[in-house]
């Protein structure tokens, strides 16, 4: 970290996905083996920085299959760069891909933990944590059910409502908070705003620029993997609300 | 706050220490247990015999070649049973992680691409829900023993622990491997199943290890890395001494090199699963 004061700091990220036709079985390596050099290099992010404060809440703008996905997760680790770094201090949940490792023919209780212990939490936390787990969630008696037999929305409530309460110290966020009905989404951003009065830093994806003005302090505005724009949250969703409806401009 | 993960965290295109891959399997410790759980019971789920169907495809396994070698041939060994027995607990243990092992990245791409956490969960997982059979089928293996009147020799007994341990080693860094490198070539499981199908066959699991006269077939045995712990296992149960130290020596060396080989695969390809997969 070059200022300690920051809980993420990324540093002239690169990263480049492989889009040559994928060979998984025996017979494609040995038949199309000298075809493979039609390997096309794509880069999806390109030196790309910034940093987020303790505290700090940085949203992350841009048009569909600008690189807002890859950048947090390559945040999360679950893609590495291929050049550059990602530094980032505290522990790191996300509300990325919810409800990932759920089991449909277990109970919502045996989900709970299960889906807690995949962001690595001991099960004595996951015990101490379960009543504000399945308050927050809403789903009342039917914790005991199968979650086979959840609504969609009772699903992802219940998603959200593990990976709000894990205790982090950066919280990434990716599109989500249109989970649930209006009154679920307030109690979400109620608690996303919670978080960050209590210290936390937060990383959000969103196409809501309402939302989006409302809860960030900063933000990014990628265009085709390259930062366009950096600064005050109203601002720059401005200039990328004039771009993306205004004229001239290729729409969405 | 929890902190388990917590710290100051560098990513760049070159991978942490081995070590740090250690330090952090103890934050998923809940994981891992519950991965194992769900291998061992939920695997059979909606079953009538449920967990039962661990044991007995072993089971008719170890009778069929009991009748075999038994009656249709004519072993040499007396007590061919515990013979048997002894070798197929380790072999089954062996072949299970391997066969279920290798297919454990793939089956679990989807939960891969969404959230982090360190992939060596999932062959490890594999490995120890097998070790759980494993040792409940040599505690039904001490009934037979008790009830046959063979006994066990203390001594010999001692060892077991530290045998466990080896063969852990061993069947972790083969396992580890065989994961990895499927996730790349999808026939890598399909190799295992039918290797393991002619492999039992040359591990003196079923018939006594000798010289045999044949040059192929001598060369072979002392060559399958299998033979020394199959012969572990005979010393403890079926000849009830502690294994010569050659042959300890050996499963030692052979387990270590399979490990670092193992994890070695494992970290180099791992890097890219989230993009392969």
């Amino acid at each position: 970290m070059d200022d300690p004061g920051n809980a993420i700091e990324v540093r002239r990220l690169c990263k480049r996905f492989n889009t040559h036709r994928r060979s998984n079985s025996l017979k494609d390596l040995v038949v199309y083996h000298e075809r493979r050099d039609d390997t096309r290099v794509r880069e999806v992010l390109h030196d790309v920085s910034f940093s987020v404060p303790k505290g700090g809440v940085l949203g992350i703008i841009g048009r569909n299959g600008s690189g807002k996905s890859t950048m947090l997760k390559l945040l999360t680790r679950i893609l590495r760069p291929n050049e550059g770094t990602v530094e980032t201090d505290g522990k790191i949940a996300c509300l990325i891909e919810l409800g990932a490792g759920f089991h449909p023919d277990m109970t919502g209780r045996e989900n709970i933990y299960i889906n807690a212990s995949i962001f690595g939490i001991p099960k004595g936390v996951i015990d101490e944590r379960f009543d504000d787990i399945v308050e927050f969630s809403g789903i009342g008696e039917f914790i005991d059910e199968r979650i086979r037999n959840y609504s969609s929305g009772m699903y992802l409530r219940l998603a959200f409502s593990v990976a709000i309460n894990v205790d982090a110290d950066i919280l990434l966020v990716d599109e989500i908070l249109t989970v649930g009905d209006i009154q679920f989404q307030k109690k979400c951003m109620d608690r996303l705003k919670a978080f960050r009065d209590a210290g936390g830093t937060i990383v959000l994806v969103t196409h809501n620029i309402e939302q989006t003005t409302d809860i960030c302090d900063n933000i990014i505005w990628l265009d085709d993997g390259r930062v366009r724009e950096e600064g005050a949250a109203a601002e720059v969703c401005a200039h990328y609300k004039e771009a993306m409806l205004g004229p001239g401009a290729e729409g969405t | 706050m929890t902190d388990s993960g917590g710290g100051t965290r560098r990513t760049g295109p070159r991978q942490g220490s081995v070590l740090g891959m250690f330090g952090e399997l103890s934050d998923y410790r809940s994981m891992i247990s519950n991965l194992v759980r769900r291998e061992i019971r939920g695997r059979y789920k909606g079953s009538v015999l449920g967990f039962l169907w661990n044991f007995i495809t072993p089971l008719i396994q170890i009778v069929v070649y009991l009748i075999v070698f038994t009656v249709i041939f004519d072993p040499d060994l007396d007590n061919y049973a515990i013979y048997l027995i002894s070798g197929m607990v380790i072999w089954i243990w062996f072949s299970e992680s391997m066969s279920e092992g290798s297919g454990t990245i793939v089956a679990n791409a989807d939960m891969l691409k969404k959230i982090y956490f360190p992939h060596v969960v999932l062959p490890l997982s594999t490995v120890l829900s097998k070790m759980v059979n494993f040792l409940i089928m040599v505690a039904m293996f001490f009934v037979i023993l008790a009830a046959t009147g063979y006994g066990v020799s203390v001594y010999a007994l001692l060892f077991l622990p530290v045998a466990i341990g080896i063969a852990f080693v061993f069947i972790s860094g083969l396992t580890f491997m065989l994961s990895a490198l499927n996730a790349y070539l999808r026939d890598v499981q399909y190799i295992v199943s039918v290797l393991l199908m002619a492999w039992i066959w040359i591990t003196p699991i079923m018939y006594e290890m000798k010289t045999f006269g044949n040059a192929f077939v001598d060369t072979i045995l002392s060559l399958n890395p299998m033979t020394y712990f199959v012969e572990m296992f005979h010393d403890i149960f079926y000849w009830r001494v502690v294994p010569g130290i050659d042959t300890v020596l050996m499963c030692c060396a052979l387990a270590a090199a399979l490990l670092a080989v193992g994890i070695a695969v494992f970290r180099y390809l791992e890097k890219d699963f989230a993009e392969v997969l």
